[in-house]
């Protein structure tokens, strides 16, 4: 055990970094187009159904044939890391899109109303109301999010955009359990450590007695 | 003077064609409280509504202060104008002082705290103990005297009630009223109270409006509205008694 991390650990913290990297890129992106597509079609009801219908697609698409339609794209298929952050983006934006839609819907009518018709600005019933509301939904959104990509980017090996699934895919192909787990364990540590930090901020965002008015 | 509120041959037609109000002609003066009497559905909140621009007529025209609101930015509209409703409303995110302060927070005034304690203090908060406090923590009547705060905060001219006290009971609203009323007397607020509440219009308002159908059906001072021999007038006074008796 302890001559195996002696061999590999330097990789194992490099591919690491180049896990959280690659996820880390991936959500920065997601969350800036995400989020205010939710706040937009909260604005606009009626593409909510087809812009949610479309970024469900993408979510159903198996990602390793995702990394492979991305692959001969001109600019996106020179860098392998660019391929695998575009298609992360694409997973992590339904969690996001969605939450952050269903969390300003599913705010109280009855404080929006009343936000209005005090005199709230458009700009002002979106940072004092709805984004502070739906924080935590939003959030959670973000949480799950994230948590899929740290998985999926495993995946991103195949294309060589490297990360932690490089172990796995090494392993797989030489029948050594010992390379699968390498990759694996760190890979699971990461989706927990990612988990467990979203999970307390979503908790400190929350509404004390949200839900009555 | 021009009239603090004045409805001018005022109509809502829903998308289906039904009328939901109907040539509404009305003309509130300043300083003074006007009771909107009538049954829920009867289009009494709607045209509540239409003062601070949250409902546009079909037709006619609202004039605050003798200018159409239509002409009226609706922001700078609804900032001048109290605006109290049964739920309250208060944002839970907010604290007591923080919601009192809302409304001069939003022209970008930093809501000054002796003017919060002592709006706090009018409306029988003792301010010490509840500013700092979450809408959460309080019992009903006092998030609706936090609203009434919140709603002077600004000193509007003009303020709007639409059933304020319906979610309360009986004694606490009783209170509720009787504070109220101190307070109007001293303010001289241009009031438009919406209530189906008759004990409570009599009580609070100088003057009744009954609504019906989306019709004004009745237009009388409070202190007529019980010696008043429209049929329309007995019925409510008659309904209305019977369901508080029940």
């Amino acid at each position: 055990m302890s001559g195996f991390l002696a061999q590999y650990g330097t990789e194992i913290r490099t591919l690491t970094l180049e896990h959280l990297w690659l996820t880390g890129a991936a959500m920065l992106f997601a969350s800036l187009i995400g989020i205010p597509t939710g706040i937009w079609l909260t604005r606009h009801e009626r593409w909510s159904s087809p812009v949610i219908g479309f970024v469900n697609v993408i979510q159903t698409i198996p990602s390793l044939a995702m990394f492979g339609f991305l692959l001969p794209l001109p600019w996106l298929g020179e860098r392998a890391a660019r391929i695998a952050i575009m298609a992360l983006t694409g997973y992590a934006l339904l969690p996001i899109v969605r939450n952050t839609y269903a969390g300003i819907r599913g705010i109280d009518p009855t404080i929006r109303d009343v936000a209005r018709a005090l005199g709230m600005t458009q700009m002002q019933l979106l940072t004092k109301v709805d984004l502070p509301l739906a924080a935590g939904v939003i959030l959670a959104g973000l949480r799950t999010a994230t948590v899929t990509c740290v998985g999926i980017a495993t995946i991103a090996a195949a294309v060589g955009a490297g990360g932690l699934g490089e172990f796995i895919f090494r392993g797989v192909a030489s029948v050594d359990n010992r390379l699968v787990l390498a990759g694996a364990v760190p890979a699971a540590l990461l989706a927990l450590a990612a988990d467990g930090l979203l999970g307390l901020l979503e908790r400190w965002a929350q509404i004390p007695g949200a839900g009555k008015s | 003077m021009p009239s603090a509120i004045e409805f001018r041959d005022v109509s809502l037609s829903a998308a289906d064609g039904r009328r939901l109000l109907d040539g509404i002609h009305l003309a509130m003066e300043e300083g003074t409280t006007t009771a909107i009497l009538g049954r829920s559905g009867s289009g009494k909140t709607t045209l509540l509504r239409m003062v601070n621009r949250m409902v546009r007529p079909t037709s006619g025209s609202i004039l605050v202060h003798g200018e159409e609101v239509t002409d009226q930015d609706a922001v700078q509209l609804r900032r001048g104008i109290g605006y109290v409703i049964q739920e309250t409303g208060l944002f839970p995110h907010y604290t007591i002082e923080r919601n009192v302060g809302l409304v001069p927070e939003l022209n970008g005034k930093r809501a000054n705290k002796e003017r919060i304690y002592e709006l706090l203090q009018q409306v029988g908060l003792e301010a010490a103990k509840f500013a700092g406090r979450w809408p959460h923590q309080l019992s009903g009547g006092q998030r609706q005297r936090a609203g009434l705060a919140r709603a002077l905060a600004a000193d509007p001219s003009i303020l709007l009630m639409d059933e304020p006290f319906g979610a309360l009971d009986p004694l606490t609203r009783a209170e509720m009223q009787e504070m109220l009323r101190a307070l109007l007397q001293r303010l001289k607020k241009t009031v438009l109270l919406v209530t189906h509440d008759l004990d409570e219009a009599l009580y609070l308002a100088s003057r009744i409006v009954l609504m019906e159908d989306g019709r004004i059906v009745a237009d009388l001072a409070a202190r007529d509205f019980m010696h008043s021999e429209l049929l329309e007038v007995r019925q409510y006074a008659q309904a209305f008694h019977r369901g508080v008796a029940r």
